[in-house]
């Protein structure tokens, strides 16, 4: 308890050894104001921190998200054989229910990272209906395999890039859920962009919102 | 200098002591106390009473109260494990644990089949299955014809019913888990990891020893 109390007035002590350069950088960074605390940037600026930045700094870029490495190739991707999609047996479809996501315990429906909608058309117009969207927010499309997008959006964030994932499965050849779900990125600006630009934008797509 | 801080604070019916429901479950102790918060909420939503009754439920599902729901019923049923009709807060965190990301596995198959044995004779039938599938097309508005129930139906039961008797055994179960590893995956909440963030009221109230650090 005591812990959390000097954590919100920054009460701490330095060890005698720290130089003052770093009890001025931890200063900055203990601030329990977000509004006047040091950004990542401005960290990254500081002198002292740059001086054991170089050895580790490729781990650091590497570090972001491996599997994403190989993915951004200047190739235009081919969607030819994306329209095979993954298909649902009956317990797949019963896990739909809103009755089993327990997520509205804890958050707000709109604030919620995962949504699901069910759509009437055809999965190849489901995913061109996604490019263009893509496309109209800036945002690069890449495909993993059958029936699954990735929407990447670079960011200013300390987060790193909005990255967004399209999932579609065929409930029956007319029927198809589609599941859209930010893998990483800040969450405030993926809500933003859903709320804002892609959830109008995909209104023609929907047959139904899932948990609405 | 360390000290208990030990409160005169009034405990629910069915209030578990955090480090016990630690012990026995993935979650931490503040874990733990922030679960309490939630409850908290949850349970005086409608009845000021400290425990969750089905309307409570209902309406922190679904923002409504009265909005009735065969699996929202099923999972209140298996939380529910005194059988009393209202989920204690001993109840909710071990229940909650079977969704945490660390739960072990087993645990999240078998809460599965519980739930999908609607009439809990310790098999799936086939007319359970279907009826789950009618009433989520139901809920979602979703309209596919008689013929098309019955293939999915089938199909998975074929899949699924290795004996061929009909009805879905857990371990039939087990086995159909084990090649299709999407079918538990509504029984894990990645919000449960971050809970403290979502309710970190628990860091003015917590009970915890205080202690030099």
């Amino acid at each position: 308890m005591q812990m959390y109390k000097k954590i919100s007035k920054a009460e701490y002590k330095c060890p005698h050894s720290f130089p003052p350069e770093v009890r001025r950088l931890l200063k900055r960074i203990l601030d329990p104001n977000p509004n006047t605390r040091i950004s990542m940037k401005k960290i990254m600026e500081n002198s002292w921190f740059k001086k054991g930045l170089n050895l580790n700094s490729k781990q650091m870029k590497d570090s972001v998200n491996p599997d994403f490495q190989p993915l951004f190739e200047p190739k235009k991707p081919d969607f030819s054989h994306a329209s095979k999609v993954s298909s649902f047996n009956a317990f797949d479809i019963i896990s739909l229910s809103t009755g089993f996501d327990l997520s509205g315990l804890f958050v707000e429906n709109d604030r919620k990272e995962e949504v699901k909608f069910t759509s009437a058309k055809p999965a190849s117009d489901i995913i061109s209906k996604m490019e263009q969207i893509a496309t109209s927010l800036k945002m690069e499309v890449c495909t993993k395999k059958d029936g699954q997008l990735n929407l990447k959006k670079p960011s200013g964030s300390q987060n790193g890039p909005l990255l967004i994932d399209v999932e579609i499965f065929e409930i029956t050849s007319s029927f198809h859920l589609v599941e859209l779900k930010k893998s990483s990125g800040d969450a405030f600006e993926y809500r933003k962009l859903f709320n804002q630009d892609v959830k109008p934008a995909l209104q023609e797509l929907v047959w139904a919102w899932h948990g609405e | 200098m360390g000290c208990i801080c030990s409160k005169e604070v009034k405990h629910t019916p069915g209030y578990e002591d955090p480090a016990l429901l630690a012990k026995e479950t993935p979650f931490s102790v503040s874990e733990v106390e922030a679960l309490y918060e939630l409850f908290k909420k949850l349970s005086s939503s409608i009845i000021n009473d400290g425990l969750i009754h089905k309307e409570e439920f209902q309406l922190a599902l679904f923002r409504n109260r009265n909005r009735r729901n065969l699996f929202a019923d099923r999972i209140f049923d298996l939380f529910d494990l005194k059988r009393n009709g209202v989920i204690e807060f001993g109840e909710f965190v071990r229940s909650l644990g079977v969704f945490h990301p660390n739960a072990p596995v087993e645990d999240k198959i078998k809460f599965a089949f519980r739930l999908y044995d609607l009439r809990r004779t310790g098999f799936i039938e086939r007319e359970e299955l279907k009826e789950m599938v009618i009433a989520l097309l139901h809920e979602s508005d979703l309209v596919l014809s008689e013929d098309v129930i019955e293939t999915i139906v089938d199909k998975t039961f074929s899949d699924a019913d290795l004996k061929g008797d009909g009805k879905i055994d857990e371990d039939e179960w087990k086995q159909f888990v084990a090649k299709n590893p999407s079918l538990i995956k509504n029984m894990t909440l990645p919000y449960l990891k971050d809970i403290t963030l979502a309710f970190p009221s628990f860091v003015l109230t917590s009970e915890v020893e205080e202690s030099e650090i």
